[in-house]
């Protein structure tokens, strides 16, 4: 038998043959043949070439539009799944701070979050960070830098996030077991009288975190006509349906004044403020209720909590609305809802 | 508190309910996942869906890992499935855009290697899906042939194969072009068999 190889035998093993994994003899007779071959010779300098040209080493990096988008939809899926299954597992959901998450938002910032491998990453809109999750309800705060919203805009810039889409295909039954999970989570808070501790050096909170079991009921009811949630019957699927709060407005006003003349000494920590002020949305939101995002920014010029709610209209639809709530980052008070249709939910 | 950590060890992190160790994860993997997607896909739009899907869904399946690969070769798998899936949900074709004025400026080792690399880049956008995948798990990514195998759940020797016919559309793309002398679109195919005809 010859050692001698065909041609068309060597120019179609060259591939191969540059991985170096043919037996000893093969290869022998492949080297062979190419010593008196140019067009083997060429082949074999264009396969080497062509690996090298898609050596790829480190990977190509992930634009940070996409780390953003990403990073949320994962703590998204956290905030959903993660929180309710570690409590169905039976471990006790803490009204206690977590510490990294006080630590970001407590004016450490930047710095903090990276130590503590938190996202930390740039959004598109004014500069953003994801720094983590509120207390233990899993909804994933993202604090913004110079974000300013106002009743104009604030429906266009926050009631589209891709973060929403993941949840547009929810079943009702997935999302009514869901809300259900966060409203016992919230009277289990209520109840316990942790937070109350925990927001000590504000002489209102007690107020501020019973604000889901009654008064607050009445405050927001008049937020959107009567009717939280009501269906936008004039409005067309994609446009916001915007309601101000008249009666609100003048409390706010008032408070807002009696606040400049007499400022409270200790603001409440972030995470007790996340709880109180998601307590008061929830009373305000008749349908299902999943909260998927809370932002701390400014809206109309003052400090804000921004909290974004998907539930259904009606309350036995799939999910299909993104509410925007407004709520004054001093006393959770409701100062503004907008609500958008969630896209492709139709 | 993670720099030192395994993937293993973060994966298991995860599963205990630790909070920060997917993020972790997503970390040291994202850019691997995306080049993965990229690659497989040929363009920005395509691959950003790909990779989110991926991560999604190894959040999701996490627990269904079992630890008898590495964690990057199971997230490999993962993702060349999203990629895979995506690619055969939406019907436009891959593409890579060649600069027309590469040739031109194609002068030296560099730049050379730079032409290279956005020629094969291009070609590797008209090879066949299989085919496409497979080199992109060998060469772009650098997995070894049973790690390939292992994330297209295809026989190692099936992989190879396809690894080495798109390497050799791939040269012959390129040949076509420092012969040719001109970039058209069609480089990757010209008058050498395209990867239709395989």
């Amino acid at each position: 038998m010859s050692d001698a190889v065909e041609h068309e035998t060597a120019f179609g093993r060259l591939a191969a043959f540059l991985d170096g994994d043919l037996p000893a003899k093969e290869k022998a007779a492949i080297m062979a043949h190419i010593e008196t071959c140019g067009a083997c010779r060429t082949r074999l300098s264009s396969l080497s070439e062509t690996v090298a040209g898609l050596s790829s080493p480190g990977g190509m990096p992930m634009p940070e539009a996409l780390q953003v988008r990403i990073s949320n939809l994962l703590a998204a899926e956290r905030a959903t799944s993660g929180a309710m299954a570690r409590r169905r597992a039976g471990s006790r959901l803490r009204w206690a701070p977590r510490r990294r998450w006080v630590l970001a938002l407590g004016g450490l910032g930047v710095a903090v979050a990276l130590a503590l491998g938190l996202v930390l990453v740039r959004a598109p809109r004014p500069e953003t960070s994801t720094v983590g999750e509120a207390g233990g309800f899993g909804v994933p705060v993202v604090r913004s830098e110079g974000a300013e919203y106002t009743r104009a805009n604030i429906a266009q810039s926050l009631g589209s996030l891709p973060l929403f889409d993941s949840f547009a295909g929810m079943k009702p039954a997935e999302a009514r077991r869901r809300s259900q999970e966060f409203s016992s989570l919230l009277a289990e808070r209520a109840g316990t009288g942790e937070g109350q501790a925990l927001s000590a050096p504000r002489a209102d909170s007690s107020s501020i975190l019973a604000g889901g079991e009654g008064t607050t009921a009445t405050q927001t009811a008049p937020l959107v006509g009567g009717t939280p949630g009501a269906e936008p019957a004039a409005s067309p699927a994609a446009s916001p349906v915007a309601t101000a709060p008249s009666t609100r407005a003048t409390d706010q006003t008032s408070k807002a004044a009696g606040a400049a003349s007499s400022p409270s000494p200790t603001r409440a920590a972030p995470e007790v403020l996340a709880a109180a002020c998601l307590a008061q949305v929830r009373s305000g939101v008749p349908g299902p209720f999943l909260p998927v995002y809370l932002e701390f920014a400014r809206f109309e010029g003052r400090p804000a909590l921004i909290y974004a709610v998907l539930t259904s209209v009606p309350a036995s639809s799939p999910l299909n609305r993104v509410q925007i709530w407004v709520l004054s980052e001093d006393a959770c008070d409701v100062v503004y809802m907008a609500q958008v249709q969630l896209r492709s939910s139709t | 508190m993670n720099q030192v950590a395994s993937d293993e060890t973060l994966v298991r992190e995860h599963l205990s309910g630790q909070a920060g160790a997917f993020e972790e994860l997503f970390r040291r993997h994202r850019n691997r996942v995306y080049s993965l997607c990229y690659h497989v896909l040929g363009n920005p739009e395509d691959a950003a869906d790909a990779a989110q899907d991926a991560f999604l869904s190894a959040y999701r399946s996490l627990g269904g890992f079992k630890g008898k690969a590495a964690f990057s070769t199971w997230l490999h798998r993962v993702a060349v499935n999203a990629a895979l899936d995506l690619a055969r949900r939406r019907s436009h074709t891959a593409t890579v855009p060649l600069d027309p004025k590469l040739h031109a400026d194609s002068t030296g080792d560099h730049a050379r290697a730079t032409e290279t690399a956005l020629v094969v880049a291009h070609a590797l956008a008209g090879l066949p899906l299989e085919f496409r995948a497979a080199v992109v798990l060998r060469d772009v990514q650098a997995l070894s042939y049973e790690e390939a195998a292992a994330a297209l759940d295809t026989p190692v020797g099936t992989v190879k194969s396809r690894v080495h016919r798109g390497r050799a559309m791939l040269a012959e793309a390129l040949e076509e072009f420092r012969s040719g002398g001109r970039i058209t679109p069609s480089a990757a195919g010209g008058n050498s068999p395209t990867p239709k005809d395989i």
